[in-house]
């Protein structure tokens, strides 16, 4: 198993070293204010925003790769807004998304509608009808389809019920212990903190703090960052400063 | 005249400097041109009001229509019969050309508007085949396939305007004309209106602008420019023939609207002339006159995507200094008044099916002044579909929406907007090239009838009433502690802005009922809570509020009373606490966590 599925250079001075890393069946949230650039990570971890230095898939450079090339190396990405073809139903979006691995696609369509029950009913409907939740439901199953070895999630709780987030988020651990490495952004941070195994604090485009939930919670970034406060102190590796007696 | 004054006096006569420049210049080529130089002249003026017209419905409304060339051969052909078979005068013929394209657009416009883009263009194109046929077809009446000759020029009460110059001169004069129509209805907010209907036609339903009523006037209007300029081209040339509704007569238009520019005075005349005298001066390349003009082409539009007035425009903006822009100072408004005895919102029986889903099943609800309701339940259980049922973003299948008694089921969504129910969308309709002021302003303008081309014409969307509009724009996004962005751009605005920007929109319209989707996703804790502030102040000022949402933390400790739908049908309501423990909504919808927290 990869110990660093994920590499990309970050800004932010705080962190020893100046990536951040993900690795092979971690949860890893990106926690931050609107505006403090967990978005613009996603997408140019995705290569569809310039990214600022390297990014290594399990090893190989891949920031000169298209993100057509990036998801066949096996990124799956649920970008903000959905991003859904509104013409297409709801079987061929998910089967669009196996990335023509057609022997394949039937097990995992099965996983897929365990996963969203509401979206077996739906089957033949055009994503335009479907209800803003059913539209995100959509877009993380089209997702999972490819089973990728790397998850991108941008706000994947916005316009979902309550018990349908909490349903997705154990999945998403469980998804993990298969061994998928899951990155996400989310502004709900009692739940995120619940899942993830680390996270990174961003704050204007730069990490200012990481670390284990607990840790991360306890250093008082998170309330500074999502306050928006101007100035965010950063704070010097914090799962390191943990794991000092 | 004090100095005060003087100033925009001096600052107008600077504007116009270049159009009287370019006047003075058309003027003096004209008088030492050759007879044929004229003439060319006369046919690029009929070419510019044939683009000035086009501008209303290709570049304002924003509808790819390609019937304006058809539009064009039918103002050609009336005054070729009327005035060369039946001998009637400009004054008779002229205005018959410009009624009659007209009606004829008004008759097709209700099923074609309704189209999306592309089928709003195939639909227009088959109207202007139509009409080709029917010009060829036409026998005696038309001339056939040979056309109608001996077209008189323009006659005034039996006076003939003499040819050359005087064609010339009588030609421009119309131009002139329709410049000062065009710039009279399009200067102010009504521009601004077309802006919105272009950028975002959501926004504009929600801010009560009739997206119908402005795409018809458009498409009346391009109709009419479009007869007077073939009847200009009929008098000019003294025939008329199928040609003269060709589609290359449409495509020459389209193309000279979009490498001129699509909303802008200046790129009418830049496109009608610059395409009427490129091949003029082309011609000395004899075989390859052609291959470079496509090439002047290709260059003007790779090199000016927005026209070439608008790339003018933006070169003259970036040698100007930039004025720092000045915020109008807030209106002290009125708080509305209290509450009169009916219910706000009373639903009965509401229902709506998707094909074979039913979304509704006959939904009661009640909302009172001062009321905050939440609305919750599993996604799909048809609570955006309330919200547009209520707010008329889709038809009713069947039930009553009653506004303090007014029964508003069957009105659109712009008529609902102006009758006190303002909404936000789950993702916020703004449209992207208006700025905040721009937007907010247009919403206090709609609501006093101040926007469309009539109230344009009256200089109702202009100058004072336009600076109190904005002033009382000023008041609401500074209640929303949005005035700071009042110049960016919609496009620009970050997300923890727009929400500030979508209330301050509705408040505008002084509403009584707000309807807000899904308010709280993607914002923090801390915009969550001043978010809560901001709908409790709303209904203390006696505002009734639908608050649908996802986001129990924040929405249970606002709201006054929850209403839990599930598929469709109501299956608990009461206060949140009550309803936080409600066995069916923890199993349906809460979880446990949420339900017992």
């Amino acid at each position: 198993m990869n110990e660093r599925l994920l590499e990309i250079d970050v800004p932010g001075a705080a962190l020893e070293s100046s990536s951040l890393v993900v690795a092979a069946g971690e949860v890893v949230a990106l926690l931050g204010a609107n505006g403090s650039g967990k978005s613009t990570l996603l997408r140019s971890i995705m290569g569809l925003y310039p990214a600022r230095g390297a990014v290594r898939l399990a090893g190989e450079e891949i920031g000169a790769l298209s993100p057509a090339g990036r998801a066949r190396r096996g990124i799956g990405y649920v970008p903000e807004g959905r991003r859904l073809f509104p013409g297409m139903n709801v079987r061929d979006t998910l089967l669009v998304g196996a990335h023509g691995s057609a022997a394949a696609a039937g097990p995992r369509l099965r996983t897929v509608l365990e996963l969203f029950p509401m979206l077996e009913k739906r089957l033949e409907t055009p994503a335009w009808q479907l209800s803003g939740g059913q539209q995100q439901m959509l877009a993380i199953g089209r997702a999972l389809m490819s089973e990728p070895r790397l998850l991108l999630l941008d706000e994947p709780s916005l316009g979902l019920a309550p018990v349908v987030v909490d349903e997705l988020m154990l999945r998403l651990r469980g998804i993990a212990a298969q061994g998928t490495a899951v990155l996400l952004a989310e502004q709900s941070v009692a739940r995120t903190l619940e899942i993830a195994d680390r996270v990174y604090a961003l704050a204007m485009g730069r990490v200012v703090a990481e670390g284990t939930p607990a840790a991360v919670h306890a250093s008082g970034v998170l309330e500074r960052a999502f306050l928006g406060a101007d100035v965010v102190t950063p704070i010097r590796n914090s799962s390191r400063a943990e794991e000092q007696p | 005249m004090s100095s005060a004054a003087l100033a925009p006096t001096l600052r107008g006569l600077g504007d116009r400097a270049p159009w009287v420049l370019a006047a003075l210049c058309l003027a003096a080529y004209a008088a030492t041109a050759s007879p044929y130089g004229l003439r060319v002249l006369a046919l690029a003026g009929a070419q510019v009001v044939l683009v000035l017209g086009y501008q209303f419905i290709f570049g304002h409304a924003g509808a790819l229509s390609l019937a304006q060339g058809a539009f064009f051969g039918i103002g050609a052909y009336v005054t070729a019969i009327l005035g060369g078979r039946y001998g009637l005068g400009f004054l008779a013929s002229f205005p018959v050309s410009i009624l009659a394209p007209s009606l004829l657009a008004a008759a097709i416009a209700a099923p074609v508007l309704r189209l999306a883009t592309h089928y709003f263009a195939l639909a227009t194109l088959g109207l202007a085949q139509v009409a080709s046929l029917a010009a060829v077809n036409g026998g005696a009446f038309t001339g056939g396939a040979l056309g109608i000759t001996g077209v008189p020029g323009i006659v005034f009460f039996g006076w003939a305007v003499p040819r050359g110059l005087g064609l010339v001169a009588a030609v421009w004069l119309v131009v002139a004309a329709a410049s000062w129509l065009s710039v009279h209805l399009t200067r102010g907010l009504t521009g601004r209106a077309y802006a919105v209907l272009r950028g975002n036609p959501l926004a504009a339903s929600a801010i009560g602008l009739s997206e119908q009523r402005l795409r018809l006037a458009a498409f009346l209007l391009s109709a009419g420019y479009a007869g007077a300029a073939g009847a200009l081209h009929a008098h000019i040339l003294g025939v008329v023939s199928s040609e003269s509704m060709a589609f290359s007569v449409m495509v020459a238009c389209l193309a000279m609207t979009v490498i001129g520019g699509s909303t802008r005075l200046a790129g009418a005349f830049i496109g009608a002339l610059l395409l009427t005298y490129l091949p003029e001066w082309l011609r000395s390349l004899e075989g390859y006159s052609l291959l470079a003009f496509g090439a002047a082409l290709l260059a003007a539009i790779v090199a000016a995507p927005t026209g070439i007035a608008g790339a003018l425009a933006k070169a003259v903006a970036a040698l100007g200094r930039t004025e720092r822009p000045i915020l109008p100072t807030p209106a002290e408004l009125p708080v509305p008044q209290g509450p009169s005895g009916l219910s706000l919102l009373v639903v009965r029986g509401l229902a709506k099916r998707f094909g074979g889903i039913e979304a509704l099943k006959g939904l009661d609800l009640t909302i009172d002044r001062g009321e905050i309701l939440g609305v919750i339940g599993p996604n799909g259980s048809g609570k955006t579909t309330l919200a547009n049922l209520v707010t008329g973003f889709a038809p009713t299948g069947g039930g009553t929406v009653i506004l303090e008694g007014r029964n508003i089921t069957a009105l659109g969504a712009s008529e609902i907007a102006r009758a006190g129910v303002g909404r936000s969308f789950q993702n916020p309709a703004l449209p992207p090239e208006l700025t905040v002021l721009e937007i907010v302003t247009l919403a206090r303008a709609s609501l006093e009838d101040d926007l469309g081309f009539r109230a344009a014409l009256a200089g109702r969307d202009r100058s004072d009433r336009r600076e109190r509009h904005e002033a009382e724009a000023m008041y609401f996004l500074r209640s929303l502690g949005a005035d700071g962005y009042a110049h960016a751009l919609c496009a620009s605005l970050p997300y923890r802005a727009a929400w500030r920007v979508e209330i301050a929109r509705i408040l505008a319209l002084e509403p009584k009922l707000v309807i807000l989707d899904e308010p709280a996703s993607g914002l923090t804790e801390a915009e969550q809570g001043e978010l809560a502030r901001t709908l409790r102040r709303l209904a203390r000022l006696g505002l009734g509020l639908l608050v649908i949402e996802h986001n129990m933390p924040f929405l249970l400790p606002v709201a006054d009373r929850i209403l839990v739908l599930d598929e469709g049908r109501a299956i608990a309501s009461g206060k949140p606490e009550e309803v936080r423990q409600n066995p069916a909504v923890i199993s349906a919808y809460l979880g446990r966590k949420v339900g017992l927290a």
